[in-house]
């Protein structure tokens, strides 16, 4: 028995050392959000597509509460929180930076927390309504694949 | 005996890994909330109808209008894993704070059992409410384009409930804009009569209706004005 319990002891301690060994190489865990563009609604992009073929020139918004604004966001996001979308949306400097980012080119991209959230589908809806931008995107993956990204992307902290 | 040891071995490990799983009625509710509603509460009932105990790691509700509660189960520490044995019972309720929400929009609760990757969360139940309009914009947006001879355009602004709501007040965010509201019955249906001063420069405003309305969901009805250069397909 005594052998037993020592035999499965050096396979743990030889599987960790292994681990430890893959970590070293490898580097840590791919903690990115999964997202596959042409597996997407069309009015979802993956931030890889953002970033890479938009070459990142979006104006983002922001859906997620004044809270989680106020703790990160991403450079250059207005913050139209869900509850309360119908009067941020109105105020006069966010109409004008939304009618003029569309203007000018730039895709207009939401997000909230993660996926799950709902709140970039809502506020993202909300735009398209006012017609003042015709290419409103919902960012899949949202804060959450901001923050798991490997690539370089500017926040404000 | 060496092999006993070994097969047993085995066994414990493929016990350890095996997954039971909560068993649910429906992991997607739709839910139409009264014009009045402040909020509303959905269950979602399960049962664990595996031979295996399932520990819920965790829950959430990634929306702060939202807040998620699990009943039953055994707690293994304090707001810590819960543990469902074979055939126990539970329920996870979903408390949705409505405020000024208007129209159709999808709640999420999200649950990790024992195993979920941080990224996959092996349990998601949907929620999807809708909120009447009682009183509305058609269209609740113009567009000019930049050059556009200055013709007028309408909106309708119809309400639908039996109970009227008057239009009390309006007021547009720019003077670049003329318009007249009109009454075609009072309280149910209203026409707003709309023409740019000038279609010679971009333009971005919001035209808003104040109504008689004690809810404060329909407190406010908006509708937008835009001036842009024309699309180029």
């Amino acid at each position: 028995m005594a052998r037993w319990i020592y035999q499965t002891l050096a396979l743990l301690v030889f599987s960790a050392g292994i681990a430890f060994a893959m970590f070293l190489v490898v580097g840590p865990p791919d903690r990115s959000v999964p997202c596959v563009q042409a597996e997407l609604k069309e009015s979802h992009v993956c931030l890889s597509t953002v970033l890479g073929e938009w070459g990142g020139n979006v104006f983002w918004v922001d859906a997620r509460s004044e809270t989680e604004f106020r703790k990160g966001h991403l450079v250059g996001a207005i913050l139209i929180p869900e509850t309360d979308a119908d009067n941020q949306i109105a105020v006069p400097e966010h109409m004008e930076q939304i009618g003029m980012s569309g203007v000018n080119g730039q895709k207009l991209v939401v997000y909230c927390a993660t996926d799950a959230c709902g709140s970039s589908e809502l506020v993202a809806k909300k735009i398209r309504d006012t017609g003042f931008h015709s290419e409103v995107y919902v960012l899949q993956g949202g804060w959450k694949a901001v923050l798991a990204s490997e690539q370089k992307i500017e926040l404000v902290k | 005996m060496k092999s006993l040891i070994t097969l047993t071995s085995l066994l414990l490990v493929q016990l350890s890994m095996a997954a039971g799983e909560l068993s649910f009625k429906t992991k997607d509710k739709a839910v139409a909330a009264a014009p009045d509603a402040k909020k509303i509460e959905v269950l979602f009932p399960f049962k664990n109808e595996s031979t295996e105990e399932v520990v819920v790691m965790r829950y959430d509700a990634p929306c702060t209008c939202m807040l998620a509660q699990l009943k039953g189960g055994t707690a293994i520490s304090k707001d810590g894993p819960v543990r469902f044995a074979p055939g126990q019972e539970g329920v996870f309720k979903g408390v949705f704070e409505l405020g000024n929400f208007k129209g159709t929009v999808d709640k999420k609760i999200v649950v990790w059992a024992k195993g979920d990757s941080e990224e996959n969360p092996s349990i998601m139940l949907t929620t999807k409410v809708t909120i009447p309009y009682l009183i509305a914009a058609f269209p609740q947006s113009l567009l000019w384009n930049v050059g556009e001879e200055l013709k007028p355009k309408i909106i309708t602004i119809k309400v639908d409930n039996p109970e009227p709501i008057k239009v009390i007040k309006h007021s547009c965010s720019s003077p670049q804009i003329d318009y007249t509201l009109e009454t075609v019955k009072e309280g149910f249906e209203y026409k707003l009569t709309i023409t740019p001063k000038s279609t010679e420069k971009v333009l971005f405003a919001a035209l808003r209706l104040t109504t008689d309305s004690e809810n404060p969901r329909y407190k406010t009805v908006q509708t937008f004005i835009t001036i842009k250069p024309e699309k180029k397909k």
